[in-house]
């Protein structure tokens, strides 16, 4: 028997209200609404990803085009912002800016090889001369950093400095948020005059000059990196952060609501974010237009 | 002076990583959700992004995904047989945790997702890779369509046929 509600509309939500009505009153409503909320907590298996990736790389490329190689010309690949960003190159003293905007990602490399990947809402500045004796940058936002090996590499944030050698790690400094992952090789974290030395799998938690947590057990990357937000201890104002910043959206929040979580959000689904969120803290949304949310108390 | 924006090659080994990671789990599973196969959904997805990276020069990074997906595609089309699609209730659900249900309530619950599973793995291949990307990856409909290489309204007529037949089957064993 042909159903005759749109039920692919229904379930992306985008039936209108009076669709919505008839069909929430019609006998069938229930199982499907049964198998929508249970559908989607389902899971795939789990497998190894940075595993293939590894294999992948692996495979020697055929040399298509036989190019000379400078290899004294660092890669100066600036990948710059695709939209408003736009860098400039001055000389000697002068400073390089790369920033991901909302929404954005940026992947770009330093003089000596070593690669950034900036998360949304974050910016990084540091001097191109004379980089291969003095590395040394500073970052507002978050960044997952592949160090090559070298003279010592310095990270400055508002709220504490990372030195590394030859390391794998990821820095967030947001607000009164301090955390370092550390993913491989050794990385000494600077905060309010203490000092925390972080080897692979070791992570430092720092919320408001405090050192709250200290984890060894993290994944080998971060979750960013894979379309997840993760919190720690939040509260609901830095996660509405995290989510415009994501999203590149404006969340709009009239309710004070102090409790904290921990938890991962996802990064590329703002329904479900939404949905999870909702829950959470027993509230309600509405989505006016594309880039604007606004929530509300739950009646 | 002004930095003229570089088109941005797949080549770098930073760009095709990043490329990698926010591509890989999505390819793996729609593999996975066609044909049953963990170890099959592995290696095709490694397969077709190794095609990636040694083709990286004729690809820019913008024909990247469509790129990966019709290598993944083409490896499978001889493929017939196909197993069983298992999947499991994630444990970490939402950040609520339920704490006043009742032992019917919970006993009802799981006998309900017990029948959703053996739907899913009764569904035509079509309907089972498009219902478990919206599902299970949080893909929309257009980013399916863009996958799997069909129209919107493909998609949305697969989805539609998906739910009736859940729906249908789950009934039926009540």
């Amino acid at each position: 028997m042909e159903s005759k509600f749109d039920l692919a509309k229904w379930l992306a939500g985008e039936m209108t209200k009076a669709e919505s009505d008839a069909f929430e009153q019609s006998p069938e409503f229930e199982t499907y609404r049964k198998i929508k909320e249970y559908s989607s907590k389902l899971k795939a298996p789990e497998f190894n990803s940075e595993e293939i990736l590894k294999n992948v790389i692996a495979h020697k490329k055929e040399p298509k085009v036989i190019k000379p190689r400078f290899n004294w010309i660092a890669k100066m690949v600036a990948v710059l912002v695709i939209g408003l960003g736009i860098g400039f190159f001055f000389l000697q003293s002068s400073s390089t800016t790369e920033m991901a905007l909302a929404g954005e990602k940026n992947t770009f490399s330093l003089p000596d090889n070593s690669e950034v990947v900036l998360n949304s809402g974050s910016e990084i500045e540091y001097k191109k001369f004379n980089w291969k004796y003095h590395r040394e940058l500073n970052l507002k936002g978050e960044a997952f950093f592949k160090v090559a090996k070298g003279e010592k590499f310095d990270v400055n944030t508002e709220l504490g400095k990372v030195t590394v050698v030859g390391t794998q790690f990821n820095v967030k400094s947001r607000n009164k948020n301090f955390e370092v992952e550390c993913f491989e090789g050794k990385v000494k974290v600077s905060f309010n005059g203490k000092q925390v030395v972080l080897t692979k799998g070791k992570s430092v938690f720092i919320q408001n000059g405090a050192e709250i947590e200290s984890r060894d057990d993290i994944s080998e990357t971060p979750n960013w990196l894979q379309n997840e937000m993760e919190f720690n201890n939040n509260s609901l104002s830095e996660i509405i952060a995290e989510m415009e910043r994501q999203y590149s959206i404006s969340i709009e929040n009239k309710l004070t609501l102090d409790k904290k979580f921990s938890g991962i959000l996802p990064s590329d689904n703002l329904e479900t974010a939404l949905e999870i969120l909702s829950k959470t803290y027993k509230l309600s949304y509405s989505q006016p237009t594309k880039t604007k949310v606004i929530l509300t108390k739950n009646e | 002076m002004e930095e003229i924006k570089k088109s941005i090659g797949v080549c770098e080994e930073m760009v095709f990583s990043n490329f990698f990671r926010l591509n890989v789990k999505t390819l793996r599973n729609y593999l996975f959700y066609k044909f049953g196969n963990q170890e099959q959904a592995n290696d095709i997805s490694q397969e077709a992004f190794v095609k990636l990276w040694e083709n990286c020069a004729e690809v820019p990074l913008e024909k990247a995904k469509s790129f990966v997906y019709k290598v993944a595609n083409n490896a499978t089309l001889n493929q017939i047989a196909h197993q069983k699609v298992v999947l499991n209730y994630s444990k970490k659900e939402n950040l609520v945790h339920s704490t006043n249900e009742s032992p019917e309530f919970i006993l009802e619950e799981s006998e309900f997702k017990t029948k959703l599973e053996k739907a899913i793995s009764n569904l035509t291949e079509a309907q089972r890779t498009a219902f478990l990307l919206n599902r299970i990856d949080g893909k929309k409909y257009s980013e399916i369509a863009i996958l799997l290489e069909i129209s919107v309204k493909a998609v949305e007529k697969r989805i539609h046929g998906a739910l009736i037949s859940l729906r249908s089957e789950i009934e039926n064993l009540k």
